[in-house]
């Protein structure tokens, strides 16, 4: 190793400090390097050598067995139909017994003055017949 | 409110405030009919109306917001102030304001509107 030092060429000419240090750079740009392959042969190698990985079954475990689809069907897909159903049941059930049906879940005539109820109305009686004032509006 | 009826109860509160005031200005009885009516409306309107306590000096309004009608039924004793035509233009501010979906606000505005037309003018003369 030799050492070169950093100077300037003097007006005269004269060169001999002209030298530049290059102590630090090579060897630490050949460290890295070595550094690098280093890990890439440590990581990149052994994954693309791998093979899949595989084991024996333990002993006393049972042995591994084939999944039919009706079984697949039956549990992940009829399992939960049948639970919304219940869920369905127990939330309308109740209403269903009662006799809750559209017509009963309606809005409710309301009064507001005068009589309670339309029932019973006395049939095209007016207080003077003929002479209903008023008016009408549709919307 | 009880499930299916159409008005809360702080509309029917409302509602009933403004019937107050308005039979207190014109001392004419104001009902009002919110729902289904049975077969046409005008003439389920005047069965209501005749049906009333006092029909000669009561003003009935009936809404039906199914079939999007609104009615207003007078008796002869609130015809003498209140006439046909004032009652179109009270019944058309209200089917604006139905027609916004404003329900109790036109039922208000059409009450407050036929009992200022309805009131009984002062005479200095008789």
């Amino acid at each position: 190793m030799h050492n070169r030092y950093v100077g300037s060429v003097r007006a005269d000419g004269d060169d001999s400090l002209l030298t530049v240090t290059a102590t630090v750079t090579k060897p630490t740009a050949r460290r890295a390097l070595i550094l690098a392959a280093a890990t890439l042969a440590v990581t990149v190698v052994p994954i693309a050598l791998a093979g899949p990985a595989s084991a024996e079954v333990p002993i006393g475990w049972a042995e591994d067995t084939d999944v039919s689809t009706g079984f697949v069907l039956l549990w992940l897909v009829g399992g939960p139909l049948v639970l919304f159903g219940l869920i369905f049941l127990a939330v309308y059930l109740p209403g269903m017994v009662r006799g809750d049906t559209a017509a009963a879940s309606a809005p409710q005539d309301q009064w507001l003055g005068g009589r309670k109820s339309a029932d019973a109305l006395p049939a095209g009686s007016s207080d003077q017949a003929g002479e209903d004032g008023g008016a009408s509006a549709r919307w | 409110m009880p499930a299916g009826d159409r008005l809360s109860t702080s509309e029917l509160a409302a509602l009933d405030v403004t019937i107050r005031k308005a039979e207190q200005l014109c001392r004419a009885e104001f009902s009002v009919f919110v729902g289904q009516a049975q077969g046409e409306p005008r003439p389920f309107a005047v069965g209501l109306h005749a049906a009333l306590v006092a029909p000669a000096r009561s003003i009935l309004v009936m809404v039906d917001p199914t079939a999007r009608a609104v009615e207003v039924v007078t008796g002869s004793d609130v015809r003498r102030h209140l006439a046909d035509t004032e009652v179109e233009l009270a019944v058309a501010s209200m089917a604006a304001l139905f027609a916004d979906g404003d329900l109790v606000g036109g039922l208000r505005r059409g009450i407050q509107q036929l009992a200022e037309h309805a009131r009984p003018q002062n005479t200095l003369h008789a």
